[in-house]
């Protein structure tokens, strides 16, 4: 059994060409005609175009299966360059130029998010014209843009004028991106930071351009990888969002993964028969992300996968039993997840550490890590001070509140700040509790994803006020 | 230059760093704060209640020994008012149990609790040195697991306890957790993380020190100078378990209270409601609890006994060729060989079932 990483292409053919000269004289499974080209999981013999068939009607299923998609709509895909992003597009292109009466109704239109910040500079010198030579080949529209644009107001006309990844100079906005990730302290949390910041820009271009059908090319390697990792972050709840067909946390987008059932060495072999050219692109930002738990999970997958082939599949499949939670009033404001609010377990546990340790720790003493602690807290009300609208209304209300505060504690000041940050807290699930933990600075956050918290924050409030007069 | 110990109050220099929350700390503190976790936990679990007869699984190993030495001493502090006992099981494994069993007399004394030894030999008839001569060493494990889990029931029934307290600590329980995701079993993922488990009529059993670090109990073990025994049992352990615990032991080195992550998404998940779940009985053999009609105990023992030991860890459609061939003489197969596969195992799962209760 080959393992498959998606980063090294070389490896993949010597591994390939192993895989093709051992079964050369077993038949197809299926047609019992040819010769068998590939093994799969062990046991299932295919030859070419078998195979080529299996995954084109599997990704044809998975789309059916969710009835959504209705003739004319508008989808936009999420490309990253990577191999399965490129085995959609590929798929797409057969469907659209399909007999009639197989033929695609709807319209892709391709979403292009450049992460090249994070890549070192030489290879954004060599992959991203490639990319862009993809996107011209695919035949279809495409519209690109930035990771940092999650800072930028963006209107339509923006984004539309945009057709080469020339055109995307260098701004502000990228610094501020890059402050960002380096003050979060550990690779776990900058991987998991992205990975959200991928799915607000995505729902984000969505709006302006007015979309609400997105497809991503997630495989099931992936998302057997996303369930085991999130299961190590402490987002057990949301699991089944993350393996859904059709992911809807957000109400007016569907998010739809029709790749989920094809694994990634189905997709290698798919890329390898049509003869499809890599890009290389790596899945992640590669420097930063070798001591995290993502990408932990992600080789003892792969490597647990080469002896039992089925690993796979049945972490996939724990994922599809699941519950899906429909909370609307509790969603974190980073993953627009469910919070769940619970009093058992492992939350009472954590109040009693906590309770444990501040009975003997009034004050701490002064070190290097509590200075690092306290400007992180001192950071948010200059933070709040960015929001647009805060100059009016709500800054005499937050005004009040701090100052109301600062009567009721004045204990030291450090408490007013640190509420501030518990009152963040609050509006976060358990996992993007973690995020913020690991954050030395909020500085850098983008305004959109604060925004709703300081709104939230602010109609709590007011609705503690008025509390004894509802019924 | 020493560091001094982050909890102020306490003026001594701290001479480790806790595991679970990277605190630096001293000897002292550390005590204190491992100790009321774990009276937290009891409490706010409701665990136990005043008056009753507590039987704690003893093995010998850190876990059970640092469980034992705890109940004792909260129980003293806090007024629990619980009759604490030790119960052990003796598998009968030469240069393993016999010198773990040692230290576990050694706690008796030590702590001054009354002890009990069952026997494989005596409950079962078998001891597992004379299991392995008959299976081998490949799946001894599912014998020594099975019978263990039942043997611990039955002494908790023999000296009338109320509760049945077993030394599963955060490690473990995190391990089965992603064992379970890793196999697929969405039943035993959804029971797996309850800190106490209740059957109809069987003994609870709960878990105190589920939220302990496994560093941290050594840690308590090691400054406490608490005796305990610590080799491998000398029969293989579970490769696939091995493989699923370098991978915590990874995951907590990235990251310390992945631990505690893992154990928080595992209370928090909920199984969608569609899916039907295996129903938990009673063998209809020996009366304790159990997902089939005849537990898995006494499937186990009947092989054992018949000179079959592959009959209760084969798997099912293995096992019903097995018996096809065992009864061909009285098998008529009503359809003859017009029969669909799906056909024949169902006729084969009716054979089987059918032969079973003839064996009752």
């Amino acid at each position: 059994m080959c393992s498959i990483l998606e980063e090294d292409f070389m490896y993949e053919k010597s591994t390939i060409s192993q895989e093709l000269c051992k079964n050369i004289d077993v038949l197809c499974k299926k047609c019992l005609d040819n010769i068998a080209m590939i093994k799969l999981q062990k046991k299932h013999h295919y030859c070419k175009d078998c195979f080529v068939n299996i995954i084109t009607h599997k990704f044809r299923a998975t789309l059916g299966k969710t009835k959504l998609i209705k003739p004319d709509d508008k989808v936009l895909i999420a490309f990253t360059g990577n191999q399965s992003s490129i085995t959609l597009l590929h798929l797409l292109k057969l469907g659209v130029n399909e007999q009639i009466h197989k033929r695609f109704k709807f319209h892709p239109v391709i979403l292009f998010i450049d992460e090249s910040i994070f890549w070192p500079k030489e290879k954004r010198m060599v992959d991203l014209p490639k990319i862009m030579k993809a996107l011209k080949n695919s035949g279809f529209k495409y519209y690109i843009t930035k990771l940092s644009s999650i800072y930028d107001n963006y209107t339509f006309q923006d984004i539309n004028d945009v057709n080469d990844i020339s055109c995307l100079k260098e701004n502000e906005s990228d610094n501020k991106l890059l402050s960002l990730f380096h003050n979060i302290q550990s690779d776990t949390s900058k991987t998991d930071f992205l990975l959200r910041l991928r799915y607000q820009i995505q729902f984000k271009i969505a709006r302006i351009l007015n979309y609400n059908k997105i497809f991503t090319a997630e495989n099931t390697t992936d998302l057997s990888i996303r369930v085991l990792s999130n299961i190590s972050l402490g987002r057990g709840l949301q699991v089944s969002f993350d393996v859904a067909v059709c992911d809807q946390k957000i109400p007016d987008i569907y998010l739809i993964r029709p790749l989920r059932e094809i694994t990634s060495k189905e997709i290698v072999f798919y890329n390898v028969f049509n003869k499809i050219e890599s890009l290389a692109v790596p899945s992640i930002f590669p420097m930063m992300v070798y001591n995290s738990l993502q990408h932990e999970t992600e080789l003892f997958v792969y490597q647990l996968q080469e002896e039992f082939p089925s690993t796979v599949y049945s972490v996939f499949h724990i994922g599809e039993k699941l519950k899906t939670y429909a909370v609307k009033e509790n969603m974190c404001h980073w993953c627009h997840n469910p919070i769940l609010l619970d009093t058992s377990g492992v939350t009472c546990l954590k109040e009693s550490m906590v309770h444990i340790m501040s009975k003997y720790n009034w004050d701490k003493p002064d070190d290097k890590d509590d200075e690092e602690i306290t400007n992180k807290n001192f950071a948010l009300p200059s933070l709040l001070q960015r929001i647009p609208g805060y100059e009016n209304a709500k800054q005499r209300d937050i005004a009040e509140w701090i100052n109301g505060e600062i009567k009721k504690d004045t204990h030291c000041g450090n408490c007013i700040s640190n509420r501030m940050t518990q009152k963040l807290k609050q509006s976060l699930c358990y996992g993007c509790q973690h995020i913020l933990d690991d954050m030395k600075s909020l500085d850098y956050l983008p305004i959109g994803i604060l925004h709703e918290t300081v709104a939230e924050f602010q109609a709590n409030e007011l609705r503690k006020e008025i509390e004894d007069f509802l019924l | 230059m020493p560091i001094q110990c982050n909890n102020i109050g306490c003026k001594k220099s701290a001479i480790l760093k806790r595991p679970k929350t990277s605190d630096k700390i001293c000897k002292e503190c550390f005590f204190q704060s491992f100790e009321t976790e774990i009276h937290d936990t009891i409490v706010k679990n409701n665990l136990f209640h005043p008056g009753e007869k507590v039987a704690i699984a003893a093995s010998g190993g850190k876990d059970s020994t640092v469980l034992a030495y705890i109940l004792k001493l909260l129980n003293d502090r806090y007024n629990y008012n619980l009759n604490l006992f030790l119960l052990s099981v003796d598998e009968g494994i030469t240069g393993y149990r016999d010198d773990s069993l040692e230290t576990v007399k050694k706690n008796r004394d030590d702590y001054d609790i009354p002890l009990k030894i069952l026997s494989y030999e005596e409950l079962y008839g078998w001891s597992m040195d004379n299991i392995v001569k008959q299976v081998g060493r490949k799946n001894n494990c599912t014998f020594c697991g099975v019978f263990r889990r039942q043997a611990l029931d039955r002494g908790a029934a023999i000296l009338e306890a109320d509760c049945l307290v077993t030394g599963h600590n955060a490690d473990d329980i995190a391990e089965t957790i992603l064992m379970n995701i890793l196999r697929g079993d969405i039943s035993r993922l959804s029971r797996c993380t309850s800190i106490i488990t209740m059957g109809e009529n069987s003994i609870p059993r709960c878990k105190p020190l589920k939220y302990a670090y496994e560093k941290e109990i050594v840690m308590y073990a090691y400054f406490k100078k608490l005796h305990y025994f610590s080799t491998e049992c000398i029969y293989s352990p579970e490769a696939y378990r091995g493989y699923v615990r370098s991978f915590l032991k990874n995951l907590e080195k990235i990251r310390p209270s992945a631990i505690i992550d893992i154990i928080y998404s595992g209370e928090n998940i909920s199984i969608r409601d569609d899916i039907v779940l295996p129903n938990r009985g009673i063998c209809k053999k020996c009366g304790f609890i159990s997902s089939q009609n005849i537990c898995k105990a006494c499937m186990l023992l009947e092989g054992l006994n018949r000179g079959l030991p592959k009959l209760g860890i084969s798997k099912r459609h293995k096992r019903c060729k097995f018996w096809l061939e065992q009864c061909k003489h009285i098998l008529i197969c009503p359809q003859g060989s017009k029969m669909t596969s799906l056909g024949r195992t169902q006729h084969m799962i009716q054979i089987k079932e059918s032969l079973f209760n003839s064996f009752l």
